[in-house]
């Protein structure tokens, strides 16, 4: 399917679902994986149709524009699931799956497979994955990716929710000697970690961008029905300069995002990672972290006060767009991380990276 | 209530052409390193130099887009657009073709008879036949169609009077393409003439810059004779045909890259000194550069295709404008410019010119108008 079409699916199959009297996420879940979206990137070998980076940004994108279903981890198992997988050398899986980057996991090897405890904190869409990747990142030791699948009938497997962040659904994985069979452990090589934080990124630059689609059709319906002295407030040209300011931001993440996975997809046809990629994802990254900031001032301040109530959906927008921004670290972070890659090439190389070639 | 008008799809640059773009930089070295020319900011309105253009013009990176049988290189937009780009991040000086090959050209190809594209359009691409744009006048900037030089129908053509402003280099180029009124009224009047700029009742008075350069004009049209045949398009469509005029004029890569070069010189001293600082200021402007670049690029397919986008191209200019502006501000706070130096010599060009990056080719204020109405407000 060919991106216009796959989005108009998408979209109108959520539409439909948040339509109903009472939305459900599960129902949601089980139409997307009815359509076949679901499947999108599982490998050839698993009986799909292979890695479409492009397609999956698109299904990502069309979610985020719904709310309702945020607790849905679709990208993690489209975007990032099936490859992992893969990449790790465990079986393909359709289940709505959370992926986690575990830092203190304690996996201890026993007769018939290994013994795994620990907390991950803070992980989005654990609460509805019937599957769990977790990827145990010890320095001392090759990274390992940990299946855990039908988390909910495991005994030592359990989820509490963190409401640290709400509305954004984030929930801590708690494992008490969970048993895992050693052909439910691969091991991940050292390109494809990388890759992996890249993916990650990729996902929330996307994700990202569907968010602040929504923002501004939030904003251009408020701005056009909310009237005040007598005229739609949209008819106010200091108004209007907010929504112009507002549509530039999420116009300039929105071509960065499709850029991004278009470089991430064009370097997977090829095979080899190179940096075009990296730099493309890192720079869109920034970007669409930039514009969440300051679309949702900007959004606030058109909707006024009703914005910034329970009842009014945009703050389940701009809540998630605070937090996705800038993928959980400093900012500066990234910012000296794509800097020093872009020193590195030197004053002569840096219009190269800005045109790819 | 839409993002249709300024949500473009992504098309891409067309893939297979590293050997245009690796032409282009290899004669760009070669003319730097032989002296020719010394990498400025804002070169595409103050770095005049008819010798650059003609070369140009001998390797066929002008008039790009005209059909080969007008002395063209009947290629896409996107191909200029490659070349168009690789100029610009050269800040090489290419202001004395500018607007011919921008503007003047795709509009002689909308709007222009046969006799017109065959007398224009090969000198265009040859670099010998640059033109001005005369738009605004003393009371009319923003507000465009309020312009009140007239014309008025004579045997055998149109006798102009008015007073044009803020006209770039006219007192270097040959032509002037020049909004006029023909017919009371607003937007329904007004018509497009190819005016001559040595003809008789034509004075070009400078209008000298902040910097003391000299690209303004002020040109006063006495009762000036323009023949019937350097009517472009049709009398009383041209604020039809200048909207489509402004959408080329607003969405490329100039309106972004004017200050690359002193992202060249943040990233050699980031390179040279690894300051966390620099380094972090160089990947924040790279992030918004590269998005800008991607944004553009659709407009410029868009183009391509015969649309119109012109809420579109507004946007890239607001955005890729302020970025220009906040770029001069990042490299001067992060780049440590030693007083005297080349990148010093670089920050004070580009602070003087920086004001008029969100004025020329459409306030910004005004542009945010244009893209609010296409999202329906």
């Amino acid at each position: 399917m060919s991106e216009d079409p796959l989005r108009a699916a998408i979209a109108g199959l959520l539409a439909d679902e948040r339509n109903r009297e009472r939305p459900s996420p599960d129902s949601a879940w089980r139409r997307l994986d009815e359509a076949g979206f679901i499947g999108i990137g599982l490998p050839e070998s698993a009986g799909g149709s292979g890695e479409d980076l492009t397609a999956a940004a698109v299904l990502v994108r069309q979610c985020a524009r719904f709310e309702e279903f945020s607790a849905l981890p679709v990208g993690s198992t489209v975007l990032i699931g099936h490859w992992l997988r893969a990449a790790a050398g465990l079986p393909a899986d359709l289940a709505p799956t959370a992926v986690a980057v575990a830092s203190d996991l304690i996996v201890t090897p026993v007769a018939d497979g290994y013994r795994v405890s620990g907390i991950v904190p803070r992980v989005a869409g654990a609460r509805f994955a019937a599957s769990l990747l977790l990827v145990a990142a010890d320095p001392a030791e090759p990274t390992r990716v940990i299946s855990i699948r039908d988390r909910r009938d495991r005994p030592g497997v359990s989820i509490e929710p963190n409401d640290s962040r709400a509305p954004v659904a984030l929930d801590d994985i708690v494992l008490d000697e969970v048993a895992v069979d050693s052909g439910s452990i691969g091991a991940l090589p050292a390109a494809a970690r990388a890759a992996l934080d890249l993916r990650a990124a990729l996902l929330a630059t996307v994700y990202i961008a569907g968010l602040l689609d929504e923002v501004l059709d939030l904003t251009l319906r408020y701005a056009g029905e909310r009237e005040q002295f007598g005229r739609p407030i949209s008819a106010f040209q200091m108004v209007k300069e907010m929504i112009a300011l507002l549509a530039a931001e999420v116009m300039a993440a929105g071509a960065a995002a499709d850029g991004a996975a278009a470089a991430a997809a064009s370097t997977d046809q090829h095979g080899a990672e190179h940096t075009g990629a990296e730099l493309a994802v890192r720079a869109a990254a920034l970007r669409t972290g930039r514009a969440a900031g300051v679309a949702s001032r900007l959004a606030h301040q058109v909707h006024g006060t009703m914005g910034v109530t329970s009842e009014y959906p945009l703050h389940r927008y701009t809540t998630q767009l605070w937090h996705w921004r800038d993928a959980g670290r400093p900012r500066f972070e990234s910012e000296l991380q794509l800097g020093r890659l872009l020193a590195a090439r030197g004053p002569d190389g840096l219009w190269p990276a800005v045109a790819g070639s | 209530m839409t993002q249709a008008a300024i949500r473009l799809p992504a098309r891409g640059l067309p893939a297979g052409q590293d050997a245009l773009r690796e032409e282009v930089r290899s004669f760009l070295r070669e003319q730097r390193d032989a002296g020719l020319f010394a990498p400025g900011v804002d070169t595409w309105l103050g770095g005049f130099d008819p010798r650059f253009s003609a070369a140009l013009g001998d390797r066929h990176w002008l008039g790009m887009t005209f059909p080969a049988r007008y002395g063209g290189g009947g290629r896409s937009a996107l191909d200029r657009f490659i070349v168009v780009e690789e100029l610009l991040a050269a800040g090489a000086p290419v202001a004395a073709h500018w607007f011919a090959d921008r503007q003047v050209g795709p509009s002689l190809l909308r709007y222009g008879t046969e006799a017109q594209r065959d007398r224009f359009l090969p000198a265009i691409a040859a670099g010998r036949c640059f033109f001005a744009i005369g738009m605004s006048e003393p009371d009319s900037g923003s507000d465009l169609a309020s312009v009140r030089t007239r014309a008025v129908a004579v045997d055998g053509g149109w006798q102009v009077s008015g007073t044009k402003l803020w006209t770039s280099h006219a007192h270097r180029c040959q032509w002037m393409l020049t909004l006029v009124r023909t017919a009371p009224g607003r937007h329904d009047g007004l018509t497009q003439l190819l005016i001559p700029l040595d003809s008789p009742g034509i004075a070009v008075r400078p209008v000298t810059l902040m910097t003391g350069e000299h690209h303004f004009n002020e040109v006063v049209l006495d009762s000036v004779f323009v023949p019937g045949e350097c009517l472009l398009g049709e009398a009383g469509n041209g604020w039809a045909q200048v909207s489509a005029e402004l959408a080329y004029e607003r969405s490329g890569p100039e309106r972004f890259l004017s200050t690359f070069q002193l992202m060249v010189e943040l990233c050699r001293y980031a390179a040279a000194t690894a300051d966390d600082r620099a380094t972090a200021a160089l990947a924040d402007l790279y992030s918004q550069l590269w998005s800008l670049r991607e944004l553009s690029i659709r407009v410029a397919a868009a183009l391509d295709a015969g649309e119109v986008p012109d809420a579109a191209a507004a946007l890239v200019k607001d955005l890729g404008t302020r970025f220009e502006q906040d770029c001069v501000e990042v490299v001067r706070g992060a780049a440590g410019a030693v007083p005297g130096s080349r990148l010093d010599a670089l920050l004070w060009n580009a602070t003087l010119h920086s004001p008029g990056f969100t004025l020329r080719g459409g306030t910004s204020q005004v542009l945010r108008i244009l893209i609010a109405r296409g999202l329906g407000q």
